[in-house]
């Protein structure tokens, strides 16, 4: 096992090529004294599935941007997981500490949560209507706000109206947490020291790099005063010899004493401010809070252990901002590292193929050192073991030419506007991409990208910066389109991956509901490539309630026995006293029985009259209006340019062009 | 159905007005009725149009009925309360549980990537936090316009 220091980059590379088998991951953290039994061995604890939702296999991009979910198991079946570890490592805990164990195990990952931003602080409702800040206004965060993610939320949300002011007692109260674990971890041995320790690792750890977090790593405004300005620094003058100092016990920072610290900074800050200067103490202790209200000091108080409760939900990786019609992003590296600084171990494995990815920030299995190095540029120790150790970490371009496993759900294109936008590619060979939506007619980049993503997933265009370029594919396609080319218009189509996946999946199942959740397109975006699959002739839906496959092309002798069949089976059960039945539903019941697309289906009835096999009679009017659902899309040349039209099976205009024939007669000969 | 011109919905959560001094309504020459009024406590309009992330139709007409029509400022405000909007996001929480809405590209982008978010978990997550924030204040009524 060799641990090497890796940087968030070096962990996407890592990650993207672990889950290259499943885009779904465990994730395990451990804290080795509390998980660890004599022998040096340790649990991990599951701590629920990440699973990552990029477009296409861009799953180098889903782990930098937050395109994951986290499925965090329930609070009953986290404690479950922590006491049946228990009863692994140490049989003979006592009932009571496991509960301990529970109930650090449980704030622990409620503040990563929180710090992470995944689940934001509940704020009380009073210091809620005042955000976001409209003035610049001082924040003074207690010990409990830099554990519970209230600085993260301020850092993130309120800057830079918002100056953090942290008084040195915080960090003291942090180092001293970390002392407190340091010498747990050097007397590890001893009895008792177990549950100790995952309290005073969740707490030290993840509080200091809240800290280093607002030092090193974000933009916000830390107000910081002369030296001397803090009280902290200068009240502590110990003597032990002095019997009053003595019964003060002042060589004690007790709790109340450093709460009081916090007031005593923010009221010192105040006065070294213009009088109207917004001051306010960032805290979810209560009586934190109480006490600065009763003092005259304003407060943005929050609770972070109470509600909502993270465990058994889905946390995303993408969340809407709270003020601003805006998204922010959590990568999953920054999940992973949280965890492994917080709980001193988390690991990211795939189940199926065992590789995994093991980050330590202390402790472990080997001595892992630190240099300030470390924290600036925010570097752990890693181990990880990859299914395929000779492959080569693919970047994200040479995924998208791998395989279509990972195709997408589709791209949100209109069929009409894709027929014309090929067109007017191939007459130019390439547009500039400040052209594309006037020439799509859209107003958003967004929708332009979809026309755009769709063409290039099957290599129909190249992208430069500034153009896009039309590839010998896509001439070709042009000239199908053209042509009414239908067989190589689907065949060329099948290179786009979404088409491809989605055409698969109706040939599979033959006939699909077309409410199927199977289905590989999203609802949003099926009904265009139905239109593009039935301008291929290569399926039908059928009002708008099945999909079926139509990629049977009979001999005329059997096209006759099976038209006949139809027309037979639809006349006898018809209340009507005509032997005539009605045409679109002949069509409709050829493409469910027997998988022939109505456009073939025009052209083998005319054949097997002039063999003479069989014979037909049509009768109509007026368009039959009934049955608007009813409909396919057909490609067709108007004035030499190709269009896409939509044609009622039932309105009698189809089968015959030029004769009405909303009925049909099928006679055998 | 096309849903591009959508635009997204805008929550806000209303409480009771406070002004400790009475007020002159010129036109009507008589002192205002302040109980009557309310001012914004929180307003927010999602990124995207939530309903675009639900697969199922008749899901996505029967959230956009609840929220819309349900929170429509000509309800009574005994009906818009915070509890209304909870109910609401059981039926949410049901659609998700039920793999009823799906990731999708959002129009922001990150270095040239365009975000994806799943929206309706977004929504949920979010309105959520927001309820328990105002959850058991006297007076808060909610519109969604």
């Amino acid at each position: 096992m060799e641990f090497q220091l890796l940087s968030k980059k070096k962990a996407v590379e890592i990650l993207a090529e672990i889950a290259d088998e499943d885009l779904s991951l465990v994730l395990e953290v451990c804290e080795d004294i509390c998980f660890g039994n004599d022998k040096g061995e340790y649990e991990w604890i599951n701590l629920g599935k990440i699973e990552l939702k990029p477009e296409n296999d861009k799953i180098q991009t889903a782990i930098q941007y937050g395109f994951y979910e986290w499925l965090i198991p329930r609070k009953d079946e986290i404690d479950c997981i922590v006491s049946n570890t228990f009863s692994k490592i140490d049989p003979n805990i006592k009932e009571d500490r496991i509960n301990n164990a529970k109930k650090w195990f449980y704030q622990g990952v409620q503040d990563i949560v929180r710090r992470l931003l995944l689940l934001l602080p509940t704020f009380d409702p009073d210091s809620f209507v005042r955000m976001p800040l409209k003035r610049p206004t001082t924040i003074v965060p207690d010990t409990s706000a830099v554990h519970q993610g209230g600085l993260d939320f301020v850092a993130k949300f309120l800057s830079p109206m918002a100056r953090i002011k942290i008084p040195a007692v915080v960090y003291m109260e942090i180092e001293s947490q970390m002392d407190n674990y340091m010498n747990i971890r050097s007397n590890r041995k001893e009895k008792g020291t177990r549950i100790k320790a995952l309290e005073r690792h969740l707490l030290s750890q993840g509080g200091q790099r809240a800290l280093l977090r607002m030092e090193l790593m974000s933009d916000v405004e830390m107000d910081r005063g002369d030296l001397g300005s803090d009280p902290i620094r200068g009240i502590i003058t110990r003597s032990d010899s002095d019997p009053e100092d003595k019964v003060l016990e002042q060589s004690k920072v007790v709790k109340s004493f450093a709460d009081r610290l916090i007031i005593e900074t923010a009221r010192l800050h105040r006065s070294q401010v213009r009088p109207d200067h917004p001051l306010a103490i960032l805290t979810s202790d209560q009586g934190m809070a109480r006490m600065a209200m009763a003092e005259g000091m304003d407060v943005l108080f929050f609770q972070a252990r109470n509600s909502p409760e993270p465990t058994g939900r889905i946390l995303t990786g993408t969340h809407v901002h709270p003020f601003d019609a805006d998204f922010y992003s959590i990568p999953l590296t920054d999940v992973l590292w949280e965890c492994a600084v917080s709980f001193g171990g988390a690991k990211l494995r795939n189940i199926k193929d065992d590789s995994f990815l093991e980050l330590w920030a202390l402790g472990g299995p080997e001595q892992l050192t630190w240099y300030p190095l470390h924290a600036k540029d925010d570097l752990i120790w890693g181990y990880y073991v990859q299914a395929h150790p000779k492959k080569e970490i693919k970047s994200d371009k040479e995924f998208l030419s791998s395989e279509k496993r990972f195709a997408s759900k589709g791209y949100k294109i209109t069929s009409p506007k894709m027929i014309d936008f090929i067109s007017i590619l191939v007459e130019n060979n390439n547009l500039a991409k400040d052209q594309l939506n006037e020439i799509l007619s859209v107003k958003d980049q967004t929708t332009t990208n979809q026309y755009v993503k769709f063409l290039e997933s099957g290599k129909f265009i190249s992208e430069s910066e500034q153009n896009i370029e039309a590839t010998d594919k896509l001439r070709m396609l042009g000239k199908a389109i053209k042509e009414l080319d239908i067989s190589k218009i689907h065949g060329l189509l099948l290179d786009v991956p979404s088409y491809s996946n989605f055409h698969d999946f109706i040939q599979k199942g033959r006939q699909i509901n077309i409410d199927s959740p199977e289905i590989p397109i999203s609802k949003f975006f099926i009904q265009s490539y139905i239109a593009l699959g039935e301008m291929a002739s290569a399926i039908l839906s059928i009002s708008d309630k099945y999909i079926v496959v139509t990629d049977a092309e009979p001999s005329i002798a059997e096209f006759a026995a099976q038209a006949y069949k139809c027309y037979k089976d639809i006349s006898q059960n018809s209340d009507t006293d005509t032997e005539l039945i009605l045409t679109g539903e002949w069509l409709e019941c050829l493409a469910l029985q027997f998988n022939i697309h109505p456009i073939r289906v025009r052209k083998l009835l005319e054949d097997s009259r002039q063999k003479g096999v069989l014979d037909f009679f049509v009768e109509g009017s007026t368009p039959d209006t009934r049955f608007p659902k009813h409909t396919m899309t057909v490609l067709e040349l108007e004035q030499g340019k190709p269009v896409l039209k939509k044609i009622f099976l039932y309105q009698g205009n189809f089968v015959t062009p030029g004769f009405a024939s909303n009925r049909i007669k099928i006679v055998r000969k | 159905m096309q849903y591009d011109d959508e635009k997204p919905f805008q929550i806000t959560f209303w409480r009771p007005i406070k002004w400790e001094r009475n007020l002159l309504d010129l036109e009507k020459r008589d002192v205002v009725e302040l109980s009557r009024f309310c001012e914004e406590a929180y307003i927010w309009t999602p990124a995207a149009n939530v309903l675009d992330s639900i697969t199922d139709y008749d899901a996505r007409e029967k959230l956009n009925e609840m929220l819309v029509v349900g929170f429509s400022p000509d309800k009574p405000v005994d009906e818009r309360k915070v509890d209304d909007l909870q109910n609401v996001l059981i039926f949410i929480k049901e659609l998700i549980a039920d793999k009823k809405s799906e990731w999708s590209p959002c129009s922001q982008k990150y270095n040239d990537e365009l975000i994806r978010a799943n929206l309706l978990i977004s929504f949920l997550n979010h309105v959520e936090w927001i309820c328990d924030i105002f959850a058991n204040v006297p007076g808060i009524s909610i519109t969604i316009r």
